[in-house]
This record gives structure tokens, sequence and C-alpha cells, in this order.
């Protein structure tokens, strides 16, 4: 079924468009809404999106063309069912989209179009597992077919360019026959990496840590923790207690909660502190909003239903953008200290280590107490090592001055809680 | 009442400028920022839109010390300098209007309200976009919008030097005659209450709530 594209009319007084530039191809597969090429009317330059998912059949006006407004540019041939329900069922979860999309769309470019002969099943299955674009690979076989071995030596190909120095990977399809085993990159991984190793390129990280004594909030929690899990309905741990110290600490260093940018730190006036959390696949960092407006139970809420969203896949776009800041709880695996990477476009990163009994001295004299290491990463463009502890500071005096203050809040079990 | 995030940078060199529209423009389509109106003044520079245009003088003469930039923007030829008010809103636009072309009238109705705040009288004309004093042009507009959300935007003339504007065709229309605010009024005027006009009216007929952000 063949959609038009034409020329759309985008003000009473505006007779004609140009075509500036195509952003697809004839013979391309694009998505509902996605933008196929870009026009200029009058005093507008913008974008038209394709009003249906299907492959683009003839562009009939090419570039710096001027048409008058209504002409048919371009015809698509519309697909229906299954291919437009797989597209829109990748948007849940929104970390993954835009890359688990490309993945679709290029495996249904692999497997539609001319009915799938040009490819084996055993080919596309192998180009998916590895991530292959079959389109870049030289078929040896009949009529130009791409075969197992095209693919095996085009693998081959791409790892001795990948490796320049270190050991030659040899990357077979055999596996047990190299002795090593190729793990496809799954998207949160991909976009994991690509994510930390921009953050480090950009930002110059430095990491300072404070020892702080958790033990007035250990009593707290002591005291209250099961009239708490009553009421409220939480369980309330020691994360609430770190991020309500740290919001408060973002307000009065409001460095701390800004963005390098050439022209010069942009800095927020909303505190959403994200926490990190491990799922299956990787991290995600779901995003308390407004955190310094929260009190700590309802603190406690909030983080763990992110936490449990997470774990489930159910966050929603809202939930994973917009942070400020981030906090990441290694200590929860027994780490005590870490050097945590900024998640772009923050200006630093909380690390929460372990929170062991410990020998200190108070006072001259020897005492057991519930100690932890808090590590601050931070991007060194924008703050400076004594801005940085100032910041540190700030949550170490909330965090020991807990209870000294009267909130009369049921604390929890003794020792550290496990899982936010 | 929606928020817009003011952005005063100052007198930015155009291409530095372009760059922070694009940082915005990105940072606003992923959400990590609200919209944004950046007011500034650029160095001496000639824009051209993408369109296919009348040659213009100023491509072929060799004097010429201005930087000339092609740009992603609607529109045609023009010149930015200092003493011109220069406006960038980059906004989601769907909360404003659904008529893209209705975001031109509204851009036009802000720098309207704005002369007329300082005894300018000014119109649009039909067909002619951007804002008129008699028969000379004094505002021109030009503007980008992907997935809804703008870029580039307008400027207005105040205390600017004119006379880099001959050896153009201003926004492709031959013959056309610019002027500024002071050559009306006969007297340099405060660019800082002319922005704040502007400012004030951008908020008034967009209806949002500005905050300044320190720069």
């Amino acid at each position: 079924m063949s959609t038009k594209v034409i020329m759309p009319q985008m003000g009473e007084s505006v007779a004609e468009g140009t075509i500036l530039k195509w952003l697809v191809q004839e013979g391309e597969r694009v998505v509902k809404d996605q933008s196929i090429v870009e026009i200029s009317t009058d005093k507008i330059d913008t974008e038209i999106p394709s009003p249906v998912t299907g492959i683009i059949e003839k562009i009939l006006h090419n570039a710096d063309e001027t048409v008058p407004v209504g002409t048919v540019i371009a015809e698509i041939n519309e697909l229906t069912g299954e291919v437009t329900e797989e597209v829109a069922a990748e948007v849940k979860t929104p970390v993954i989209q835009p890359a688990r999309l490309a993945q679709v769309t290029a495996r249904l470019v692999e497997e539609g179009g001319e009915g799938g002969t040009r490819y084996s099943p055993l080919v596309r299955k192998l180009a998916r597992e590895y991530g292959i674009n079959l389109q870049s690979v030289k078929g040896t076989g009949i009529g130009g077919r791409i075969t197992k071995q095209d693919l095996s030596g085009y693998i081959e190909g791409i790892q001795k360019s990948k490796v320049p120095s270190g050991p030659e990977v040899k990357g077979t399809l055999e596996e047990e026959a190299a002795g090593e085993e190729i793990i496809p990159l799954t998207p949160v991984r991909r976009i994991t990496a690509e994510r930390m190793l921009q953050s480090i390129k950009s930002a110059p990280h430095v990491t300072t840590t404070f020892e702080v004594d958790m033990t007035a909030i250990a009593k707290y929690r002591e005291a209250n923790k099961d009239s708490i899990q009553k009421i409220q309905g939480v369980h309330l741990t020691y994360l609430p207690f770190i991020i309500m110290a740290t919001a408060s600490a973002l307000r009065e260093n409001p460095l701390l909660n800004s963005s390098w940018s050439d022209t010069g730190i942009v800095i927020r006036k909303y505190i959403n502190i994200g926490i990190a959390v491990s799922v299956k696949d990787g991290l995600i960092v779901p995003v308390i909003r407004n955190t310094d407006s929260m009190n700590l139970i309802e603190l406690a809420k909030e983080s763990q239903s992110l936490a449990q969203r997470a774990r489930d896949k159910e966050l929603r776009p809202d939930d994973v953008q917009n942070s400020t800041f981030t906090i990441t709880n290694y200590g929860i695996s027994g780490s005590l200290f870490g050097t945590p990477i900024i998640m772009p476009p923050h200006a630093g990163i909380l690390g929460i280590g372990a929170i062991n009994k410990r020998p200190v001295v108070i006072n001259d004299a020897i005492a057991i107490r519930q100690m932890t290491y808090i590590s601050l990463s931070f991007d060194h463009r924008i703050i400076d090592g004594a801005q940085a502890d100032k910041f540190l500071s700030k949550i170490k005096d909330i965090l020991e001055g807990w209870g000294s203050k009267s909130e009369k809040m049921p604390a929890t079990e003794s020792g550290f809680g496990g899982v936010w | 009442m929606k928020k817009c995030l003011l952005l005063n940078p100052g007198l930015v060199e155009y291409g530095r400028a372009w760059d922070l529209q694009k940082r915005l423009f990105h940072e606003r389509s992923i959400g990590t920022l609200s919209d944004t109106l950046i007011m500034l003044q650029h160095l001496p520079a000639y824009t051209l839109g993408r369109r296919s245009q009348p040659v213009q003088p100023v491509l072929d003469d060799c004097s010429n010390e201005i930087p000339v930039y092609r740009v992603d923007r609607g529109g045609g030829a023009t010149y930015h300098g200092p003493g011109q008010a220069v406006a960038y809103p980059v906004l989601g636009l769907r909360s404003y209007t659904s008529d893209y072309y209705n975001y031109l009238r509204m851009l036009e109705d802000v720098i309207i309200h704005t002369l007329s705040d300082f005894n300018i009288v000014s119109v649009r004309v039909n067909g002619f976009t951007g804002v008129w004093v008699g028969k000379r042009k004094i505002a021109s507009i030009g503007v980008r919008i992907i997935r809804g959300i703008t870029m580039h935007g307008f400027s207005l003339n105040v205390n600017n030097d004119l006379e880099p504007f001959k050896k153009i065709i201003p926004c492709n229309i031959q013959g056309v005659e610019m002027t500024s605010m002071s050559e009306i009024s006969g007297a340099a005027l405060s660019m800082p209450e002319v922005e704040e006009s502007l400012v004030h009216n951008f908020a008034e007929v967009f209806d949002v709530e500005m905050s300044a952000l320190m720069m």
C-alpha cells in the first residue's frame, strides 16, 4: 500500500518549499514519525516525519528542488502488523530504546525486502548474535550470497584491526577450538560503555574520601526501625539518611549540582539525585526528583520503589531522566573505597562504602564505632579540591550529628541494612 | 505557569553561540533542560540560510573581513553585530502552538511590543516575515524546528552599524532597506533596557515565567 509524502503547507502565505536534504534513501526502512527529509520554507527550516512505517519506495524530488505546497515528494510502501508492534513494544524501557530500535530495524532490513532469500537463516542468526551489519559483508556465494565463511572472515578481519597490540584474538565461530568466547554486547552494555568512556575522556576525574561515623544513625535506626515498618510500611536502611544529607549539601554547594559547558558552568536550581542500581544487564540510574523536598520516610519509600521497578524493568522514561547528581552504593557488595565514574553531564558522583564496626579514637580513647568511607569523584574543570571537601564535610556533619536534632522517627535494626 | 530559563552570555562570536545552541538543543530534546531563551549580541558576522538565494555581493568582496556562516536556519542572508539584540528561544513548541508559522507571528509580537515600549510604531507585513517600520526592516527572523524544538530566532537592530547590510541582499529581498531603533529615535538606546523589554514581552506572549541563570 503506497503512502504519499507531500510538501506540507506550513503557513497561510507559504506556497512552496525547498528540499534541503534527504535523510533516507529509496529502499530504506523507516518507522512512523522518523525524520525523513529536511525542508526549508520561507523562514523555517524543519524536518518532515514519515507518516507511516514502511519502506521508501520512490523519491520524486531531489535536494535543492523547490516545489509547490502539496506536491508529492516521496512514496512509502506501508508495512503493517508485527513490524510496527515489535518496534512499539521496545519503547517501554527508555534506557535501551535507541540502540535496540536500531538493532531491530537493522534486523528487519536484513530479513525484509527480498523475502529473506539473500541471507541464509544461519547467517542471519550469527549476524544478529555478533551485532554485524550484513550489508558491510562481502558475499562470495552464489549470486553474491553471504556464506558462513564470509561472516567468519569478516569477524576475524574486524578483530585484527581493532586489536593492534596485545594477544591476537582468533575469533572463529567454533568457540571451543579457539579456547575463547565472544559475548555479544547487549544494548545496555553498549550504552554503559559509551557513557563511561565519554565521561572519562571529557571530565578530569579526581576522587576525595572522607571517613564518616554512622553510629548515631545506627542507633536511630535501632530505636525506630520496627515502628517505621509497622506504621509506614517501609524498611529504613542507611541510604535515605545519606540521600537526605547529600541533598542538603548540594543546596549549600551548588557547584556540585552543575554541568560544564564551554560558555559557562550551568548550575541547576533543582536537585534530582540519581541512585545507581545494579540490574541483570548492568547499571541503571533511576532518579528521585526534587530530592531536597522529601523527608526521610518519603526518601526511603521512593528509593525502594525505584529500585524495585528497576529490577522488574518497569521504569518509565521520566524515572531515568533529568538527574543532577548521582549516588552509588557499592558498600552493599563489600567495597570500602571507590573511584566512581561521573555520569555525564554531572559535576560529581558520591560513592558510599560498606559500613563496618571499627576501633576508632575518640577523646584519646579507643571506641568501637560503625564507620564508613564516602568518596566523591568530581569534575576538576568545575570544582577544586577545597570545594569538594567542603561538600563532603557538610555531608559528614549532617550524618554524624543525626539525632541531635529531634526528629521523632523510628530507627532500625543494628548494622548495615543491606540492599535498599 | 510554565518556566523558561533565561541565558545571557553577553557578546559572543557567532560560531560559539551556535555551538551553545546545539548543546542546549540536545539537552532540551532529551529532557535534561527546560525551555530556554538565549539573549545575546554577536561579534560582526554574516549568516546565510541554506536555501539557494540571489548571489550575495559580500561573497565576492575580497576586502570583506567579516566572517560568513552558512547556517541551518530558515530565512536568507543577514548581518549580526554589536548593538543588535539577538534572541534564540530553544523551546518545545507544542506547549505553545501547534502551528509553526504561528511561532513566527508570536516572535513578531514580542518585537512589536518591545518597539512600542520605546515609542516606535512597527508592523508585520503579510508575506514578509519580520518587523517593519514604514518601508524599512528593523528585525529579522529565521528558525529551525526539529522534533518540535526550536533553534535560532530573531535579531532586532538597536544601535548596531547598518553599513554591513549594504553588502548583502538582506533576507533575500532585493532593494530592502534596513533600519535600527537608534536611527529612528535619533539617539543610542540602552541595550540592557531593550533586552529587558524583549524578555518581558517574550514572557507575556509565551505566557512563561522567566528565571535567569547566572553566567
